[in-house]
């Protein structure tokens, strides 16, 4: 019998040992093509070795709003000072119960009209639409059914007027010169299609008409582990898969993407909470199998600020969330899994999403539980065990450090030394605990995935640190 | 055994790179610092051979040598720019001077940078864009220079470069640059080459004129950038225009940018083709039909109504959507229109909320 238990642990250790080097060699090698990217970028803006003058294309930036009531203004305001010269904003409140409809309208003095909406994508239907032109720039608010996030961005791109749109959170904010940033990948080569931003947590950040004045670690621990956790996983997955056009996934915070492709595509599926991811990968599948020349790219610095999860609650219900739509994906599109036809995509992007996101957290949670066998076995080399723990958590925390320093330094951010030694302390607490916790959530997501499969769950929203000078109306 | 290496040498790999980052970043706040000192010494410099040319003097010839020696090295040229930048404009006689003088210089070091990789390249012409916007430098045998920067690879050198040129005024060089960017077939926006266009400080009618004279030598991309910038310049070149627009030959989007022309020019013989375009049910050819009700809003006329009106039961969004702009720049009454469109509830609401929209224009344009 203890044979066979020392079988067992020889493959499973034989497993975790292939299945790690893989992992801490991507991470490696990721966050150090990231850092140097974005070292890279700051010294092209040192020698302004991008675009100097006031290049744009006309940008529909859809807000899709389910029970938003308290950040929605706030959002608004911030699209309303962004520095760019052609856009306008399209809110599509997705049958809110709390008012959200309302914050809107009585903010921005909308008035109702009876506007046409052509039917380009498949959606709920439209209960009332209001318009006001009296800002910067025309914005538009759709009441519509409620049919879940995809169906209101399907909403938003019917009513867009323009060939670009922008999908954005109600719940975030952008700087002044996101827009324009993520834009110019579209304008650096003709071949982009989408573009996707990074996403940062905004708790502790004061921003004030579209800068950040302030900048501090958030004052709770669970939002401080999530700015390392944000910037580890944009610096490192997304560069990295920019370099070959993998990118698989573009955040539905804020990512940009070319109307008419899209809508060709089929528009955004309504039946997958992962809508952004399920949406990103359908476009490379669209354009390989119609021969259609095309990059994703990532706009390292466009910048979209958003809420993290203070709760651990709420934080939970998000990852759980983020799971079955990272899933959805991945099973509606298996087939690119491995296929030459795909390149890259099918053999490095799709492979990694599939074993380090998708199963990683049914092998952490067996890795762990294999790990407390062997103990009570007496099969487990403790200090061995204990070099391992310790230098996988190092390892970790060194590159998360890495990736958030490097952001930091080259956002031009300002950190006080209690933050910096916080970020040093908790790193290593959200590598050896809040890993652990959400591999577990993430885990048992799919338990009772057909009942669930649809439902996003209440998460709790506080108000943005953002303030404006008051906007007035346009003459 | 060998797993234990496996793991010690990961160790060594964090550990590594743990000391990288204490030590590039200390590196990193270093950096700073000395730029800083490079603008204040670059600062000094200059002051003193301003103070000699408030004297009545010339600068040193030893500064000269020192721009040409420092300035090839970037981080000096980036230092002396920033130095420079602090000076006041085209008034002060004494920067001119100053800016005349250092004049070779800058054209060897616009030979030195030629060579150099393109983020330096780059920053150089993005240098002279700057300096040139004050005119204060004669620049001709620059320009000459920065035209061959159009054979670089990369987007900003041509960009920046572009840019300078636009800043020097010299029609001649621009399209010159703008040619040889073209037959390099080196991608650019043609957003950016409309705009950068419409920056030129040279006088508009003649680049509009050589680029005209040199149209059938570009690609449709660049051709297709000319007509726009052409459009916000000159309504000279209608025939031209309608040419293209009638040449059923030519690539779409050159169509449809004349198509534009005709909608900013009022241009008597494009009125019945326009009126064919707006019409146009095949669904293919929205595009023609969308633009051409938008351009018709430029002529008047009882068949013009009448097309738009017809145009108004288009199972395009953008085509009625256009023709009821249209309809309203030409001062026709809405009310009175969507009783016309009948049964057709599509145009009924176009029209309608076209009126909406009029209405909120016109009473915020009253309060």
């Amino acid at each position: 019998m203890r044979d066979i238990f020392q079988t067992f642990f020889n493959y499973v250790g034989l497993f975790f040992i292939l299945y790690m080097t893989g992992y801490a060699s991507f991470l490696f090698l990721s966050v150090t093509v990231g850092s140097s990217s974005l070292h890279g970028a700051k010294r092209r803006n040192l020698l302004k070795s991008e675009l100097q003058g006031d290049y744009y294309v006309p940008v529909s930036i859809i807000v899709p709003a389910h029970n938003e009531g308290v950040t929605i203004e706030s959002t608004i305001r911030s699209l309303l000072t962004l520095d760019y010269r052609l856009y306008e904003i399209v809110v599509v409140d997705d049958g809110s119960g709390d008012g959200t409809s309302r914050v809107v309208k009585e903010a921005f003095h909308m008035q109702q009209v009876n506007r046409p909406v052509q039917q380009k994508l498949r959606c709920q239907p439209v209960e009332e639409v209001y318009e006001t032109n009296a800002y910067k720039v025309p914005i538009t608010l759709i009441r519509k059914k409620n049919g879940g996030k995809a169906d209101a961005l399907n909403m938003g791109i019917n009513v867009s007027r323009y060939p670009y749109f922008l999908c954005m959170d109600a719940d975030s904010v952008l700087q002044r010169d996101s827009l324009k940033r993520i834009v110019y990948p579209v304008l650096e080569e003709d071949k982009a299609v989408a573009v996707g931003g990074a996403v940062r947590p905004c708790n502790g950040a004061t921003i004030r008409d579209g800068q950040v004045v302030k900048y501090r670690m958030p004052g709770k621990i669970l939002p401080c582990m999530q700015v390392l956790e944000y910037d580890r996983s944009f610096l490192a997955a997304r560069i990295f898969f920019d370099k070959f056009n993998g990118n698989i996934i573009i955040s539905g915070a804020f990512g940009l993407f070319k109307k008419s492709l899209v809508i060709d595509a089929g528009g955004y599926d309504a039946s997958t909470m992962g809508e952004d991811m399920e949406l990103v990968v359908r476009i490379h599948m669209y354009c390989r199998e119609h021969g259609i020349p095309y990059k994703i790219r990532y706009a390292q610095d466009a910048v979209c600020w958003t809420q993290a999860p203070e709760a651990l609650s709420d934080l939970c219900k998000q990852r759980r969330r983020w799971h079955i739509g990272l899933y959805q994906s991945m099973m509606a599109h298996r087939k690119i899994l491995a296929n030459p036809k795909y390149g890259m995509v099918g053999f490095l992007s799709y492979v990694y999403f599939l074993v380090y996101e998708l199963f990683s957290p049914y092998i952490e949670v067996f890795g762990t539980l294999t790990v407390i066998l062997a103990f009570c076995l007496d099969f487990l080399n403790l200090p061995y065990m204990l070099a391992y723990m310790g230098i996988y958590i190092g390892f970790s925390a060194v590159l998360s450090l890495t990736a958030f320093f490097a952001r930091i330094y080259t956002a031009d951010l300002k950190l006080t030394f209690g933050d910096a030694l916080k970020a040093i302390g908790l790193c290593a607490l959200e590598i050896s605990c809040l890993r652990f916790v959400l591999a577990w959530v993430r885990a048992t997501s799919l338990f009772g995935y057909q009942k669930k499969k649809n439902h996003w769950g209440h998460i709790e929203r506080k108000k943005i640190n953002y303030s404006s000078t008051p906007e007035e109306s346009c003459p | 055994m060998k797993s234990e290496l496996l793991l010690y040498g990961y160790g060594i790999v964090c550990l590594g790179m743990l000391v990288f980052n204490v030590i590039y970043n200390i590196g990193l706040k270093q950096n700073g610092r000395r730029m800083e000192k490079r603008v204040r010494k670059m600062g000094n410099r200059i002051d003193a051979q301003m103070e000699r040319i408030h004297t009545g003097g010339r600068i040193a010839p030893g500064h000269i040598r020192y721009l040409r020696r420092s300035l090839s090295h970037v981080n000096n040229l980036v230092a002396f720019e920033r130095a420079i930048r602090e000076y006041p404009a085209a008034a002060d006689e004494a920067y001119g001077s100053y800016r005349s003088q250092i004049h070779p210089a800058i054209l060897q070091l616009a030979v030195i940078y030629g060579k150099r990789n393109q983020m330096q390249s780059a920053y150089f012409a993005y240098f002279l864009s700057r300096q040139q916007r004050k005119k204060q430098m004669p620049m001709d045998a620059m320009q000459g220079i920065l035209v061959e920067y159009m054979k670089k690879d990369g987007l900003y050198c041509r960009v920046n470069a572009l840019q300078a040129l636009y800043n020097f005024g010299s029609a001649k060089n621009v399209v010159e640059a703008v040619a040889l960017l073209d037959g390099e077939g080196h991608y650019l926006h043609e957003k950016i080459l409309t705009d950068g266009l419409l920056t030129f400080t040279g006088s508009h009618q003649e680049l509009a004129g050589l680029l005209w004279g040199r149209l059938g030598d570009f690609s449709d991309k660049t051709q297709v950038s000319v007509l726009n910038y052409i459009r916000f310049q000159t309504g000279e070149y209608c025939q031209g225009m309608f040419d293209i627009m009638m040449d059923k030959e030519r690539d779409k989007e050159l169509r449809l940018a004349a198509i534009r022309y005709f909608g900013r020019y009022y241009y008597g013989p494009a009125r019945e083709p326009l009126l064919a375009f707006a019409c146009d049910p095949a669904p293919a050819n929205w595009e023609y039909a969308a633009i051409s009700a938008a351009s018709l809003a430029k002529y008047q006329g009882e068949e013009v109504t009448r097309v738009l009106m017809a145009v108004m039961h288009s199972v395009n969004w953008y085509v009625r959507y256009n023709a009821a702009v249209s309809l309203g720049t030409l001062g026709l009454d809405y009310q009175a229109l969507a009783r016309e469109a009948g049964e057709d509830r599509y145009a009924r609401e176009m029209l309608l909320y076209r009126m909406e929209e009029q209405y909120r224009k016109g009473e915020r344009a009253t309060a």
